[in-house]
């Protein structure tokens, strides 16, 4: 009897931690469709046409750390995580962070979207452009979201293929950026 | 004695390694199928009094119900595609959409007059990978064939 219940005991603690495991693995894996490049790559240049009709180009953030997020309205992974975009904005941009939201997208959709998110980063309108920009990044495929985050220096750090939640994007950002005081 | 104490963080590490990984469900992040090879359109096939358009969508993929969308070429009265029954999800910011996939063909028929079938169409049709990512919407220019008999 005492075998029998130890013997339970011992499967419940298996079974327990083997789970525990799997939503442990589950949660680190998912969305974690990265890429870190094997040699420091200088990103290509891209450009944005936004919302106000102004043209920038990627170099114009030299010396910030860049986090490039392609994205579009149709896309609902990509809806999700935009308001957690805005939200890192306006955390670490004062300390050196710039997000740029090229839209694979038709400019109606666009903006109505940005204003109804209270987006204030950058977004591109140019479906032509943004499909251009990712495909020098890597994304041949097209799928989204798709983030590419840039050093102040100009080089790709990492490529992220899917959402990301609250507790990526800080883990991904927090230690690219000055320590604030 | 010392086997039963590491045999609970043997197992959690071989579980580890075993548990479910949404990106080995799609083949990993570096093999992300394209939109072409996910959602492979067949030849349009007509038949006395309709049109049958079938996809072959690959495992861990699904397509929008809604977002697909018909026009025959030239343009002519509107096309009006009949669906078999899909799976319902509810999306957060989308609220309850009905997809198709599963690993399996999706046939799609469509009611012509007879004899009025049209010989070209554009199909249009948007869908998602179950890992978290969508693909491009695409558009296809296909000419109708006559089904086998």
């Amino acid at each position: 009897m005492i075998k029998t219940l130890r013997t339970a005991a011992w499967l419940a603690v298996i079974a327990i931690t083997a789970a525990y495991a799997g939503f442990w693995a589950q949660h680190h894996w998912q969305s974690s469709g990265r890429t870190v490049p094997d040699a420091p790559i200088l990103a290509a240049e891209i450009t944005l046409t936004g919302l106000d009709g102004q043209t920038r180009k990627l170099s114009d953030y030299r010396g910030k750390l860049v986090l490039v997020n392609f994205w579009a309205t149709w896309c609902s992974p990509c809806v999700a995580e935009m308001p957690l975009l805005m939200e890192a904005q306006n955390t670490y941009g004062p300390r050196g962070l710039q997000v740029l939201g090229p839209a694979l997208d038709d400019r109606a959709s666009i903006e109505a979207f940005v204003q109804k998110l209270g987006i204030r980063y950058p977004v591109g309108v140019d479906y032509a452009q943004a499909d251009a920009a990712m495909k020098q990044f890597a994304n041949e495929q097209g799928a989204l979201p798709y983030s590419v985050l840039i050093s102040p220096d100009g080089e790709v750090i990492q490529t992220l293929l899917g959402g990301l939640n609250k507790e990526q994007l800080k883990q991904l950002l927090e230690p690219q950026l000055p320590i604030s005081f | 004695m010392r086997l039963k104490l590491f045999l609970p963080f043997l197992l959690l590490l071989g579980t580890a390694a075993i548990a479910k990984d949404p990106w080995r469900k799609t083949g990993g992040a570096n093999t992300l199928l394209s939109a072409e090879q996910a959602f492979a359109l067949m030849p349009v096939e007509a038949h006395p009094g309709r049109l049958m358009l079938r996809w072959q969508i690959a495992p861990g993929y699904y397509l929008y119900q809604h977002r697909f969308q018909l026009e025959s070429l030239p343009p002519a009265a509107p096309l009006k595609l009949q669906f078999p029954p899909g799976q319902t999800r509810h999306d957060e910011h989308f609220g309850d959409v009905i997809t198709h996939g599963g690993a399996q063909a999706l046939q799609l028929t469509l009611s012509v007059p007879v004899n009025q079938a049209p010989k070209r169409l554009r199909v249009q049709y948007q869908g998602c990978a179950e890992v978290g990512v969508c693909l491009p919407p695409q558009t296809r220019i296909v000419d109708v064939v006559s089904a086998q008999p």
